[in-house]
């Protein structure tokens, strides 16, 4: 599952920047480490690794959603621990992430979309997680 | 034990951040879009079969009449390039005469837009062209930016709105000297003196100063003058006069090398 996720991300680069400004479409990349991390917090050292090639590459800076992104699993211990593993603290999560893509400038309806493909992947990748263990 | 655990992992996270901010300043990622660049171009063929297939459904009075246009507008550059060349050749005895370096010596191309960054402006952009680092990239309302880096017929462009760009400035019949500067979806304009402050619309010009772009180019429209109280400049901001969000194909300018006179 984590290579697929990985070469389809990296598939999301291309199509993000072949199509960018010719039609509204989501931060691919992004949302497929996003649901895979959502879905299993210990596979945050590869899609660490993902996230900043993904910066290097469409904004061509390490700053840009990393450091939010490093915050994700750490406030994910957090919950799971203080409160219990919940849906609604990795809602607030998600939703937490699309803030920092919107203030780099994309658009609202790209953040939608993103935070959709996001929430599918978490389910594809949640339900084989559980299927393999 | 746990102290030392703790400071282990403080120490990783410190050479976690170090490297982090050493590899930001290479350009790995313009270097991975280069190597995207043939597979930009892969991507983007089906738009390409589409455009092609969209001549055939066209109907033969349309094409008729963008064919009569089309020999007109020739005819006319025809008219503007004679017209061009007399006087680049006047121009070029006056410099002799006056013993100015010539200005003008920009080798001009198109280059066809492979890709730009997602974000809603678009601070960078791919494009399919044999170019060097630095060379002016122009869409025909104005600046567009920078040539970053290149390789093998791809070549990624830092625009205007890009904040590590500045561009000298001046507005026409004016001895206005600022610069202007990428913030990320608008350009910000430095060193106007209250007195001199531009209109609301107005165009400023490249200066020229620097070398290293053309003079007299469009680059940003201004949108709104703001004095600062207790300072002599103004607050300026403004917006780029090129659209390259859309344009599909760009110009791009190499300074000539001028052979080194004795």
């Amino acid at each position: 599952m984590i290579p697929l996720i990985l070469l389809l991300s990296m598939s999301g680069w291309v199509i993000n920047l072949a199509f960018a400004q010719s039609l509204v479409q989501p931060d691919w990349s992004l949302a497929l480490l996003l649901g895979a991390l959502l879905a299993h917090r210990g596979h945050w050292p590869w899609v660490m690794l993902a996230v900043w090639l993904h910066d290097l590459v469409l904004h061509w800076s390490a700053f840009v959603l990393l450091p939010w992104m490093l915050l994700a699993p750490l406030f994910m211990a957090w919950s799971d621990e203080q409160i219990g593993p919940g849906l609604m603290q990795r809602f607030m999560l998600l939703l937490g992430m699309m803030i920092p893509l919107w203030f780099w400038g994309w658009d609202i309806q790209a953040c939608f979309l993103t935070m959709t493909l996001s929430m599918v992947t978490w389910y594809v990748v949640a339900r084989h997680h559980e299927q393999h263990t | 034990m746990e102290r030392r655990a703790l400071w282990g992992r403080l120490f990783l996270l410190g050479a976690l951040i170090a490297s982090l901010f050493i590899a930001n300043q290479f350009p790995i990622g313009q270097q991975i879009t280069l190597g995207l660049g043939q597979l930009l171009y892969a991507v983007k063929a089906p738009v390409r079969w589409l455009d092609d297939a969209s001549l055939w459904l066209q109907e033969r009075g349309t094409l008729q009449d963008e064919l009569i246009e089309a020999r007109e507008t020739l005819s006319q550059r025809s008219y503007l390039t004679q017209q061009n060349q007399s006087l680049r050749e006047e121009n070029h005895r006056l410099r002799l005469l006056l013993h100015i370096t010539d200005t003008q010596g920009y080798q001009w191309r198109v280059a066809q837009v492979l890709g730009r960054s997602p974000e809603k402006k678009s601070q960078h952009l791919i494009l399919q062209a044999e170019a060097n680092r630095d060379d002016v990239v122009v869409a025909s309302s104005g600046l567009v930016g920078l040539v970053d880096q290149s390789h093998d017929n791809t070549a990624v462009v830092r625009t205007i709105l890009d904040g590590s760009l500045a561009i000298p400035v001046t507005l026409k019949n004016s001895s206005l000297a600022a610069l202007v500067r990428g913030a990320g979806d608008h350009l910000s304009v430095d060193f106007v003196p209250i007195r001199m402050a531009p209109k609301v619309g107005d165009v400023l010009l490249t200066s020229g100063a620097g070398g290293v772009f053309p003079p007299g180019l469009p680059v940003a429209s201004v949108t709104s003058i703001e004095p600062v109280a207790g300072r002599i400049f103004a607050r300026v901001k403004a917006t780029p006069t090129a659209h390259w969000q859309r344009d599909n194909w760009l110009a791009i300018a190499s300074q000539k090398t001028i052979p080194h006179q004795p």
